[in-house]
């Protein structure tokens, strides 16, 4: 039987669904089978993200409203072995599916999947409640911001509430050298606000774009510091035991590399 | 040439119109060593947002010594109470001449009385109330962190036996305690009360509530941020101590 994990935030645009997509793509390279459900109806983008766009035919909405099978909806990713996509309808609201058809969709997928990872929508209406009733399990997104934390305090009274656990913390987008100017949140800073377990840190990194524009999840091809913080966080769900990264070193690492860019523009 | 240089000349920055919370509403204390001129510009300049009150309250304008004009006080009605739609409840002054033209006037020269609950018309109200009132509870405990979005609301006192997280809030008929981090927004005696009081094992709010009286922290100049505090109402100015017995005592 699946596991059930919800990515959720709060607020908008901290990297809910591009956690998902890689989360989803690594636990994949680990031999598990994965699917990854766009919750977000209406504003669909996991699928851009796991450049399967172009092979979507149906979403869970036909599978709820029985316009087709839950096999025709998913989309499977021929890249990586083990990894599908449920996606969310783009011409519907969040009103148009109810948590308890939610749960109905997970029970559905359950028995064929290893883990289920639901993209929550940002917010704290319908669309989050539909998302999170189906799951049993939450990944909280945050990134190193006041607003961000906050939202993701609030998400995690809620899910509390609703009996969700384990809650986990991702924190993203951090910036190792703003932390050491004292310009940044610190890891520590906000696990004292939010107290829940961590399972992970990932850097910023400018391979998130472009792995994003180019419909391909990083940790597809692990050459960056956020896909091997991605990776480390799969290997956590699985109950490994991996140590956080050392994030200073990366910091140091972006000096260095900007160094060698700009020598190497000098060449030139 | 002198009188435009006088109507040139700003009013003295340090002279400022006194503004008392009362039971009506608002009382202002106009400046008597401020000209007529600079008087009116001075009430000008005040923003219309700050003039507005609740549907039911108003302001007294008291003029302490001052021998107000009939010009004055008719600018005052033209420029100020029509235009900012002031509600003005009473005209205020220990000039007799002044009392003699507000009364000419038709103005009121009395402050609205404050109803206590002492009244006979009153008493009976409360009475009824009180019948229908639920017994209070003295003390609600929460032995968890409140995290944003959360809000607990009581009659009594409350204990927070964890950290108060940004955007929880507590509004509390008496005193509040938040043992660890106090950082959402509190309202100790939010039904009125003074004889309350705000305990946070580390003070990081913005802002605190107590009775009517709603107090601004900046962190960069309050010094007892992040420290452990207590905040009461002392003679109607809350009054913010840092906790230092504690680390005498473990010099001790």
């Amino acid at each position: 039987m699946a596991r059930v994990i919800v990515t959720t935030s709060g607020k908008g645009g901290v990297g809910k669904t591009t956690s998902t997509a890689n989360i989803a793509a690594a636990l994949a390279r680990f031999g598990k089978k994965v699917v990854a459900v766009d919750a977000d109806v209406g504003l669909r983008n996991l699928d851009v993200i796991m450049g399967l766009e172009n092979r979507v035919v149906y979403n869970f909405i036909d599978v709820i409203e029985k316009v087709c099978k839950l096999n025709q909806a998913l989309v499977k990713d021929k890249r990586v072995p083990g990894l599908y996509l449920l996606p969310a309808a783009q011409t519907r609201t969040k009103d148009a599916v109810t948590p308890e058809q939610m749960i109905a969709l997970c029970e559905e997928l359950k028995p064929e999947f290893d883990f289920i990872l639901l993209d929550c929508p940002a917010g704290i209406e319908g669309g989050f409640k539909n998302a999170a009733a189906g799951a049993d399990e939450a990944l909280v997104v945050t990134t190193p911001e006041i607003p961000s934390v906050r939202d993701a305090d609030r998400i995690i009274g809620m899910l509390e509430s609703m009996g969700k656990s384990p809650i986990r913390l991702i924190i993203n987008r951090l910036r190792p050298n703003m932390v050491q100017d004292g310009d940044m949140l610190a890891k520590d800073d906000i696990l004292d606000v939010l107290s829940i377990d961590l399972i992970g840190v990932v850097p910023e990194d400018e391979n998130v774009i472009r792995s994003t524009n180019n419909g391909e999840p990083m940790t597809m091809s692990l050459d960056s510091p956020a896909a091997q913080a991605y990776l480390n966080i799969a290997e956590r769900l699985l109950g490994r035991d991996v140590p956080l990264m050392d994030l200073e070193s990366y910091a140091t690492r972006g000096f260095l590399s900007r160094l060698k860019k700009f020598f190497k523009g000098k060449k030139k | 040439m002198s009188n435009i240089l006088k109507k040139l000349r700003k009013p003295d920055s340090r002279i400022r119109i006194k503004m008392e919370r009362t039971h009506y509403g608002m009382k202002f204390f106009l400046p008597e060593s401020l000209s007529e001129d600079e008087l009116l510009r001075l009430l000008v300049r005040i923003p219309t947002a700050a003039y507005k009150l609740p549907e039911e309250q108003g302001i007294a304008l008291d003029f302490l010594n001052r021998k107000c004009s009939r010009r004055l006080i008719l600018h005052m009605i033209n420029s100020i109470v029509w235009e900012k739609g002031i509600k003005i409840f009473a005209w205020l002054s220990k000039n007799e001449d002044s009392l003699k033209l507000f009364e000419s006037a038709g103005l009121s020269l009395t402050e609205p009385k404050k109803i206590t609950p002492s009244e006979p018309v009153l008493t009976e109200n409360i009475e009824v109330a009180e019948e229908h009132k639920e017994p209070i509870s003295a003390l609600k405990v929460v032995y968890n962190s409140m995290r944003s979005g959360q809000r607990i609301e009581s009659e009594g006192d409350v204990i927070v036996w964890g950290h108060l997280n940004p955007g929880a809030e507590i509004v509390a008929g008496g005193s509040i305690i938040v043992a660890g981090r106090l950082l959402g927004v509190i309202h100790a005696g939010g039904y009125g009360r003074e004889d309350v009081f705000v305990w946070a094992g580390c003070f990081e709010t913005p802002q605190v509530r107590i009775a009517n009286k709603l107090c601004y922290a900046d962190p960069k100049t309050t010094t007892c941020w992040r420290k452990s505090v207590l905040i009461t109402l002392e003679d109607g100015t809350p009054m913010i101590r840092e906790n230092k017995f504690d680390r005498t005592a473990k010099e001790i």
